[in-house]
């Protein structure tokens, strides 16, 4: 204890000097510690939400992108495949399945079209207000709602890929009925709807403007005679569904041809994991990958490269407590007529190496608190740089 | 002097300490990747139902089944109004939401009940009592036609959807319901064979019983006042056509028309109401020589009377009918 | 508590003021030799004697900082320190000996009462807390620093600061008190009240007072005084005494 109230006094009378020292260490470990916080915190968020998603059904092509799509809605949607996968996965009866139609955007954010299983499925709660109930519903992730400055009751744009398209279905103005609560995952920065609800985007299911029961402006019809009313493009620029339309829309043709662009699926067990796969072996139509593996590949590659950085920041380290072990020698020499006194007026021989040790733990703990908070502050402001770019 | 470096050969070693312990700090990011394997999470939300558990159904036949299955371990119920017809009613948000809370949401089939297409319900709690014998379904012949956009003239075409009035279908969707429901509460999955079985025994007795008394009928012309009863008609081999009449709606003279030419190719001596006919309807019917039969659809429930009993009063009109016209050819 | 030395010899190849930092010849081989010593208990004793001329050395063997190579006895009270182990020498300096150096080595980094306080911080001592406090006090009253009892000691003046190490010598009331130039670093009027006071307080505690000095006008009221001329031989070349 003494020796510890001696390297305390010691340590904050030489303010200035212990500061250096403090800084030089923290300045030393915060950078290659925030490169690892946020690859480690990368890795992990990808590797969990993999592993909560044993495995994904979409069209064959590139796994890795599907494996993106279906997991992050990152990359674009592969091409697609019919709602008809998903009775067919589940007559199998080996776990169950999540359909995904994330093919369009809602003012920049990937618009999902899922069902509610989805969220019991993730764990996803709401904050404010509730899950989609009727068609033309909406629920957002917490940054989105943060970002566009969203609410419960208010209305939010849905787009079809293309705006040049011009025979495409028009945009889709939905009613955001709850916020989701923040996961620290893509479901924060999506836009999740029914299923239905993005399919009318995609032209399958429209409803019908009263043009005839309703006074309509004339500056909407383009001719109208006795049994036929014909409106001109200005009638509306976005479909939107409200209680009184709600009823005529409807959709054509089967649901099982409907598309989608992955299915989530959640086997059982592991048995039941090996016979799933090994029923879409060989597919021409459909391919299952493995989250886990595919997300493991790529983070493979990222790592192989940070490698690089790993090194570069142990030699950098290295210099560095090399420094620092220089100047306390130096300082412990220069120190020596402090110590031989001690050492006269009684104290023990272990005593200066306490307090010189207990000088060190002071430094120590000192940098590494002002380590954490130097790297906290550059993981704040490298998260918040890379969000836009990082899964 | 010995006094002099007392402490040099520590201040070493502290050196060589210092640089070996933040060395060692450095050094230990490596490896720690392999660590993170979570133990295997398990993929489905942990089904913990608190009993009894909340069943909602989509018309009265369904409620009717599971609470004869589920008996007092479930709370079966179909929200809608007795008044309006299950299959165009619109929940409510609440009502909808209740859908999305209940542990089971029993589903005809057949494209039955609209708002299933406008809401959205959770695929894990549906049971689609219909869907196993998909194949069976019957296609309408008649359907609504509309245009919009370059595509031209388009139409909707659907399924018959009263797959509860032929007890042979019943008996399969109650199958149905009974498996789904041993499966989420296996522990009691013996209760539910016994008050399935009661049921099937029940329902294969109506079914025998309408058997015997329509065996006479087979190929026989029959008129429906609505298209409500394809499989009923099936299942009993009648020759039925319908029209679109609503019970106690009074009937201009081309509905007569109409009638009148479907009379002269398709000569039925019953013509099977949904409810009472209008009293002018009634007697135009009979100058005609057709006797109109009141059979209930039950999609729900009446008068407090359940769906056997319902059945049983159909058949017990649609056999008082019929002994009427034997004794009086 | 008295002092008793027979034929004490110590020598050293470097320079006797080595442990000093103010050597005069580094690289001077030495030899001293105290032959028969006596103080009595409660006395006060000067050494007197050239620079260099071993005094330093003295005080540091009856400190048991340093072992002399032979001697018949060197006993302080009833304990014979040649025969001490290194650990209850050090005991003994931390309770029994008060020591007062000419350069105060004072911690820069502690406050007036803190410094005075050290030999507490080093080993344990017999007093509470509240009695060491009340020491301070008293001590500072003494010295007339009771109003810089919180001052950083870099803030003293020299005298000051050595007022502040005598009171570090004395706190633990100690049994011999070895002062080694006391008055070294310090103007003329200082000197002889820094001088009085060390008497003043050696006295009021009955400790007996060894002064190590080369200022022959200090030695005014000392019981004795020993030139340690006599005891000190320096090795010319190739001559041995």
């Amino acid at each position: 204890m003494n020796a510890l109230y001696l390297a305390w006094k010691y340590w904050t009378h030489y303010r200035f000097r212990s500061g250096t020292l403090t800084l030089c260490l923290a300045l030393t470990f915060c950078a290659p510690l925030t490169l690892k916080w946020i690859t480690s915190g990368f890795e992990k968020s990808l590797i969990r939400r993999a592993e909560l998603t044993p495995m994904v059904l979409g069209s064959p092509g590139s796994s890795i992108d599907l494996t993106l799509h279906a997991l992050y809605f990152q990359t674009q949607a592969p091409s697609e495949i019919s709602y008809s996968e998903v009775d067919a996965l589940e007559s199998h009866q080996l776990g169950y399945s999540v359909p995904l139609f994330a093919k369009y955007q809602a003012r920049g954010f990937p618009l999902v079209g899922t069902t509610l299983d989805y969220f019991s499925q993730r764990g996803l709660s709401i904050t404010k207000g509730a899950l989609f109930v009727t068609l033309g519903d909406c629920v957002i992730g917490a940054e989105v709602a943060d970002e566009l400055q969203l609410n419960v009751g208010d209305s939010l744009l849905a787009t079809t890929e293309n705006v040049f398209d011009i025979a495409g279905a028009y945009p889709l103005k939905m009613k955001i009925r709850g916020i989701l609560s923040t996961s620290g995952g893509p479901d924060d920065r999506a836009v999740f709807a029914d299923l239905k609800t993005t399919w009318i985007l995609d032209g399958i299911g429209h409803g019908h403007q009263d043009l005839e029961s309703s006074p309509v402006p004339e500056n909407l019809t383009f001719s109208q005679s006795q049994t036929q009313i014909v409106a001109n493009a200005a009638l509306n620029q976005y479909t939107e569904i409200t209680e009184s339309n709600l009823d005529s829309f409807h959709f054509h043709g089967d649901m099982g041809d409907y598309p989608l662009t992955a299915v989530l699926i959640f086997p059982d067990n592991q048995k039941s994991r090996a016979l799933l796969l090994g029923r879409y072996e060989g597919s021409e139509t459909t391919q299952i990958s493995i989250c886990l593996e595919e997300v493991r590949g790529l983070l493979g590659m990222v790592f192989r490269a940070k490698q690089f950085f790993d090194l570069n920041h142990a030699l950098f380290v290295g210099v560095s407590i090399l420094f620092l072990t220089l100047t306390l020698a130096l300082s412990w020499k220069l120190r020596q007529k402090e110590f031989d006194t001690l050492h006269q007026i009684g104290s023990p021989g272990s005593f200066v190496i306490k307090m010189l040790v207990a000088e060190l733990v002071l430094l120590l703990i000192a940098s590494a608190v002002l380590t954490a908070l130097l790297s906290a502050a550059l993981y704040g402001i490298a998260s918040s740089l890379l969000k836009n770019s990082i899964f | 002097m010995k006094s002099k470096n007392t402490f040099s050969p520590y201040l070493h070693s502290l050196g060589v300490l210092v640089t070996a312990t933040l060395l060692a700090g450095c050094g230990s990011d490596k490896n720690e990747n392999s660590a993170g394997n979570i133990s295997e999470t398990s993929s489905t939300p942990s089904q913990s139902l608190e009993l009894p558990i909340k069943i909602l159904t989509v018309n009265y036949p369904l409620e009717f089944f599971a609470s004869r299955i589920a008996g007092e371990l479930a709370d079966v119920s179909y929200p809608g109004t007795a008044n309006s017809d299950p299959a165009y009613w619109t929940p409510s948000t609440e009502d909808a939401q209740q859908y999305q809370q209940a542990d089971l949401v029993l589903l005809n089939g057949a494209g039955y009940a609209q708002w299933l297409d406008k809401f959205s319900l959770p695929r894990k709690n549906q049971l689609n009592t219909g869907a196993a014998f998909r194949e069976q379904w019957i296609q309408e012949t008649e359907s609504v036609t509309h245009s919009h956009g370059p595509d031209g003239e388009h139409t909707h075409t659907g399924f018959a959807t009263t797959l509860w009035l032929d007890p042979m279908q019943a008996i399969q969707q109650a199958g149905a319901i009974r498996s789904t429901l041993s499966r989420m509460l296996p522990e009691s999955s013996r209760t539910f064979d016994q008050n399935h079985r009661e049921l099937i025994e029940e329902l294969n007795h109506l079914d025998s019983e309408l058997g015997n008394l329509l065996a006479e009928q087979i190929n026989e012309p029959w008129l429906a006042s609505h298209p409500v009863y394809q499989y009923f008609g099936r299942r009993y081999e009648l020759n039925l056509r319908s029209v679109h009449w609503e019970p106690g709606q009074e009937l201009g003279s081309s509905d007569w028309e109409e009638l009148d030419q479907i009379l002269e190719e398709h000569p039925a001596k019953w013509m099977l109401w949904e409810g009472e006919p209008a009293e002018t309807v009634a007697s135009g019917l009979k100058d005609r020589g057709i006797t109109p039969v009141v059979f209930e659809i039950i999609s729900t429930q009446s008068d407090g009377k359940d769906y056997l009993e319902s059945m049983w009063e159909n058949f017990n009109r649609l056999q008082t009918s019929i002994n009427k016209n034997k004794k009086s050819p | 508590m008295e002092i008793h030395i027979r034929n004490l010899e110590f020598s050293f190849s470097g320079s006797p003021s080595a442990g000093k930092r103010e050597a005069i010849s580094e690289s001077t081989p030495f030899r001293l030799s105290i032959p028969k010593m006596e103080l009595t208990s409660g006395s006060h004793h000067a050494w007197v004697g050239p620079s260099g001329s071993g005094k330093t050395t003295g005080l540091r063997l009856i400190a048991g900082i340093l072992q002399p190579q032979t001697c018949d006895s060197l006993r302080i009270g009833s304990q014979e320190l040649n025969q001490m182990p290194s650990r209850e020498l050090r005991l003994f300096r931390a309770q029994r000996l008060g020591l007062v150096f000419q350069d105060f080595k004072l911690l820069e980094y502690l406050n007036v009462e803190e410094n005075i306080l050290l030999p507490t911080r080093l080993s344990k001592s017999k007093y509470s807390v509240s009695e060491l406090r009340e020491r301070v006090v008293h001590l500072l009253d003494r010295v007339g620093l009771k109003n810089k009892k919180h001052r950083p000691v870099t803030q003293l003046s020299q005298g000051e600061q050595q007022r502040v190490a005598i009171c570090r010598a004395l706190l633990l009331r100690p049994q011999l008190v070895l002062a080694d130039e006391p008055t070294g670093n310090l103007d003329p009027t200082s000197k002889t009240r820094i001088m009085n006071l060390l008497r003043q307080e050696c006295s009021e505690i009955k400790s007996t007072l060894l002064v190590v000095t080369h200022d022959h006008a200090l030695l005014e009221g000392m019981d004795s005084v020993t030139d340690f001329s006599d005891f000190y031989a320096q090795r010319q070349e190739g001559k041995s005494i």
